[in-house]
C-alpha cells in the first residue's frame, strides 16, 4: 500500500521526506516563508492539475498501443554505425519509466545486439515519449520543447558514437 | 490547453477505431495518476520551496546572472541528480527558472535531467547490470557537457542569442 501510494523509486522517497523536513522547519523558523511557499505550491497544482492528468492520459494511450516487441525487432541483429542512430531513434519512443524500457532494452542485449546498440538505445530512451514532450510545454514553452529534444536527441547520437569507438 | 485538446482527440480517436483499447488506455492513465499523484505534489511543493529559496543563495551566484560555461556545468550537474520522472523533476527546475536561474543553466538541467539521469541506477543496476548502467551514466555525462559547452559557444558567441535571462 505504500508503494501504491508513494512508488517504489527510493530517491522520490528521499525527495518526500526532504520536502516534510523542509517546511516541517520553514513552518517553525520562518512562517511566513512556509506559507508563501505553500500558497504558491497551491496555485502552480491549480494551474497544472488538468493538464497534467491530461499528459499522463496521453502517455498511458501511447504505452498502451505501441507493442515493445515490434520495437525490439527491428534493431535484433542490426550492426554498424547506423545502429547507432536507429538504436537511439528507438529508444526515444521507448517509455520514459526505467522500469519499463530497461527490460525491453535488456532483451534485445541479450537476443545479439551489439554494446552500441544497446546503449544508444539506453541515451535514447524516452527522449522524445509524450511524457516529456507534454511536460515541456506544460511547464515551460514549445521553444524549450524544441531545444530539449534536439540537444537530448544530440547528446545521445555522441554518447552512442563515443561508446561505438571506444569500446 | 493544447494538451488538454490533444488528450481530448486522441482519446475519441481511440474510441473510435479501437474501442478495445480504450479502457486499457484509461485503466493505465488512472493507474499512472494513482501512482504518481503523491509525488507530484510533493514536487510541486518542494519547487516552490526551491523558488523562494533560491533568489540570494549559493545557487544563484553559479546558476543565475550572466550564463558562463560553469552554470551550464553545474546545472547539466544538478539536473543530471534529479528524479528521472518528469512529473516530479520539471516543477523543481521551473521554481529554480522562476526564481532567476539563467535559461543556459536551466536549458542545462533539463539536458542533465534527460540525458543522464542518474536517478535511473537503481534499475540500471538491477536489470543491465553495473557495468552497464556505470558506462550509460559515465559516456551520457561525457556527451552532455560536450553537447552543452557546443550549445553555449554556438549560440551565444555566434548567434549572439543571451543566456542570461531566466526562459520566459
Amino acid at each position: 500500500m505504500i508503494q501504491d501510494i508513494f512508488g517504489s523509486n527510493p530517491l522520490v522517497h528521499v525527495l518526500i521526506i526532504a520536502t516534510l523536513f523542509a517546511y516541517l522547519y520553514l513552518f517553525i523558523a520562518k512562517p511566513k516563508l512556509a506559507r508563501k511557499c505553500a500558497k504558491g505550491s497551491l496555485k502552480t497544482i491549480r494551474d497544472l492539475a488538468i493538464p497534467i492528468i491530461a499528459a499522463l492520459f496521453i502517455a498511458s494511450a501511447v504505452k498502451s498501443l505501441v507493442s515493445p516487441e515490434i520495437i525490439a525487432g527491428f534493431l535484433g541483429e542490426q550492426a554498424g554505425l547506423a545502429a547507432v542512430f536507429l538504436g537511439v531513434l528507438i529508444g526515444s519512443v521507448l517509455p520514459a519509466c526505467s522500469f519499463i524500457s530497461f527490460p525491453i532494452i535488456a532483451g534485445v542485449y541479450s537476443a545479439g545486439a551489439s554494446l552500441a546498440v544497446v546503449m544508444a538505445m539506453l541515451f535514447g530512451s524516452g527522449l522524445a515519449f509524450p511524457c516529456r514532450i507534454t511536460c515541456d510545454l506544460t511547464f515551460f514553452n514549445t521553444k524549450v520543447a524544441g531545444v530539449r529534444t534536439m540537444l537530448s536527441f544530440l547528446t545521445a547520437i555522441i554518447a552512442g558514437l563515443l561508446v561505438y569507438f571506444i569500446i | 490547453m493544447g494538451i488538454i485538446t490533444a488528450a481530448v482527440f486522441l482519446y475519441l480517436g481511440i474510441l473510435f477505431w479501437a474501442p478495445a483499447q480504450a479502457e486499457k488506455c484509461i485503466a493505465v492513465g488512472f493507474s499512472e495518476m494513482k501512482k504518481l499523484f503523491v509525488p507530484i505534489l510533493v514536487a510541486i511543493f518542494a519547487g516552490s520551496v526551491v523558488k523562494n529559496l533560491l533568489l540570494g543563495s549559493r545557487f544563484s551566484k553559479v546558476l543565475g546572472g550572466k550564463a558562463t560555461l560553469r552554470g551550464m556545468v553545474a546545472g547539466g550537474t544538478i539536473g543530471s541528480l534529479l528524479p528521472p520522472c518528469p512529473y516530479v523533476s520539471y516543477p523543481l527546475i521551473k521554481g529554480m527558472n522562476d526564481g532567476a536561474v539563467n535559461s543556459l543553466s536551466t536549458i542545462a538541467m533539463l539536458l542533465g535531467l534527460t540525458s543522464v539521469a542518474t536517478g535511473r541506477v537503481f534499475a540500471g543496476i538491477a536489470i543491465l547490470g553495473p557495468q552497464v548502467e556505470g558506462l550509460r551514466i559515465l559516456f551520457s555525462f561525457m556527451a552532455m557537457m560536450i553537447v552543452g559547452a557546443l550549445y553555449f559557444y554556438l549560440v551565444q558567441k555566434h548567434l549572439k542569442i543571451s543566456f542570461d535571462r531566466a526562459l520566459g
